[in-house]
């Protein structure tokens, strides 16, 4: 970071975290959440009322299997523009994409195409950015890719573990899908198998309006065949075993192992000595990760923790050398009012407990 | 917003849930703003945002202005909802021994303004990043942030000038 940048934080802090959190409501979202919206207070309304009429929407036929089922791979034919589609997700993403292979497949099933647009893999898991459309005008309000299964020409499973949906038009949905990747899966060259029996698509109205408010309903399966196959490398990772651990009252901080891939850095802690609660209302650390200066970002809350955690972070580094400093400033718990279930109340353990060490040089970890 | 209209226009949306679509309009976007700040994407945040509304809506006939406006009220539905969406996704540990180190092209050290504050955020005590979020981004007094958090106004104001101060300390000029 320039030391300009660092006297702007300081100078100007509030008005920058303003200009950089009160941030506008982009007009696809609004759109989604809008469409949300709309038929959630026509659902609770019931259609006695006769709100929103103007806005039904036919619902589609049942789709007559085999008989209209037209596949085709189109490889290299995603359509254009869907590059765009997966800038500006966010950090963790954004570094993905820039490190993934364009597979750039797409798959047509009587008139839904989904396109596979890119991939990445490392010990941290497999990465598949994703895209569905509704080609043939069958008037969903929004289609979804749903949940691909995947195998390798070993016949190892990856199981889906994490998907990150968009929803860019009323007919297509952008996704981030992210899978664990099997540990005899060694880096390397790896064909890959990605199918999908079926892709979620939401109506309009619901089966029942009469039903209550129980939006999932909304929701239905489009059988069909989107299959997929094509060779990823694979890369690698460094794994150490630091066992730094820092003491602040009761409580002991031990990082026990820190893994870096080009993509993520990931670290497992544990704890001893933290008062025994809920897990339903367990101890959030306040974590920080640093490498050479550089802050991490966290990819995801670990939650809520008693024995440890594993925190995954981004950017990652090629290799684990520099100095490292992992700091959990204090671990908070809300407690919630047992009438309502929301949280009313808190408590802390305030800390800091700092582990620092090095990370080996050059490709010895 | 008083809290005697915040009541009146609880009260329409119970009795018309299409009174609910002007709660909605009015709050859609500090609502969104909230959940973008602990969120990754502009869409997890739109979905997290629905998902508020919805639940607001379900729940509209138990809105007590007592309880803080209902801007405090839909933000603690939105906390909640962004805590279940974690609590829901599934973490493995990483089995990495067997795997070798493989070098590939850098990365671009470089990192945008905004993603280094939300990082500096991310690293605050969690009481303090609940407060800075919900000042910045959603625009809460601190009596208001009070009300979310489950404090009094005075500490949440202490959260706030904590987690301020950390943040310049962090990158404080030597």
């Amino acid at each position: 970071m320039s030391t300009d940048l660092r006297s702007m934080l300081h100078d100007d802090l509030p008005e920058r975290l303003e200009r950089h959190l009160a941030v506008d409501l982009p007009a696809h979202v609004a759109d989604g959440v809008d469409r949300r919206m709309d038929v959630a207070i026509r659902l609770a309304a019931g259609r006695s009322t006769g709100a929103g009429e103007g806005h039904a929407r036919r619902r589609p036929g049942r789709r007559t299997i085999a008989i209209l089922a037209v596949a085709a791979i189109l490889a290299a034919a995603a359509t254009p523009g869907v590059r765009q589609l997966f800038d500006g997700w966010g950090e963790e993403f954004d570094r993905v994409f820039a490190l993934s292979t364009p597979i750039d497949q797409s798959v047509v099933d009587d008139g839904y195409r989904v396109t596979l647009v890119r991939a990445y893999a490392d010990p941290t898991g497999l990465r598949l950015a994703m895209f569905a459309e509704d080609t043939g005008d069958h008037e969903w309000v929004e289609v979804s890719v749903g949940s691909p299964s995947v195998t390798d020409d070993e016949g190892r499973v990856y199981p889906m573990t994490e998907a990150h949906g968009g929803g860019h038009t009323s007919t297509s949905t952008e996704g981030w899908l992210r899978f664990s990747v099997p540990p005899e899966a060694a880096a390397g060259t790896q064909r890959l198998k990605v199918t999908l029996d079926a892709i979620p698509a939401r109506r309009a109205d619901p089966p029942d309006a009469t039903a209550g408010f129980a939006y999932e309903t909304l929701w239905t399966s489009v059988p069909g065949r989107w299959e997929f196959e094509f060779d990823l490398e694979f890369l690698g990772a460094q794994t150490m075993h630091p066992n730094v651990s820092a003491r602040v009252g009761d409580v002991t901080v031990t990082i026990d192992e820190l893994t870096v891939t080009p993509a993520a850095t990931v670290g497992r802690l544990t704890f001893s000595g933290l008062p025994v609660v809920d897990p339903d209302w367990g101890w959030d650390p306040s974590l920080r990760v640093d490498h050479d200066g550089e802050v991490s970002v966290h990819m995801l809350s670990p939650g809520f923790v008693q024995d440890g955690l594993v925190f995954e972070a981004v950017p990652g580094y090629e290799d684990l050398s520099g100095t490292w400093t992992i700091t959990i400033d204090e671990f908070h718990r809300g407690i919630p009012n047992p009438d309502s279930n929301e949280v009313t109340e808190s408590e802390s353990i305030e800390g800091p407990w700092v582990l620092t060490f090095e990370g080996p040089t050059g490709d010895a970890p | 917003m008083t809290f005697d209209e915040d009541e009146a226009m609880a009260r329409a949306a119970g009795l018309d849930p299409r009174e609910f679509a002007a709660i909605y309009e009015r709050h859609r976007t500090p609502v969104y703003r909230y959940l973008r700040s602990r969120t990754a994407s502009d869409d997890e945040a739109g979905e997290l945002c629905a998902v508020t509304f919805e639940r607001a809506l379900a729940a509209i006939d138990r809105f007590r202005s007592s309880g803080g406006g209902m801007i405090a009220w839909l933000l603690r539905i939105a906390r909640n909802a962004h805590i279940d969406d974690v609590r829901r996704t599934d973490r493995h540990p990483l089995q990495t021994d067997r795997l070798s180190p493989e070098p590939s092209s850098p990365i671009d050290p470089g990192l945008e303004d905004a993603v280094i504050l939300r990082s500096l955020i991310a690293g605050l005590p969690a009481t303090q990043r609940d407060a800075i979020q919900l000042r910045f981004a959603a625009g809460l007094t601190a009596r208001e942030i009070g009300i979310v958090l489950g404090m009094t106004e005075g500490a949440a104001q202490k959260q706030l000038e904590r987690a301020l101060t950390a943040l310049r300390e962090v990158y404080r000029v030597d």
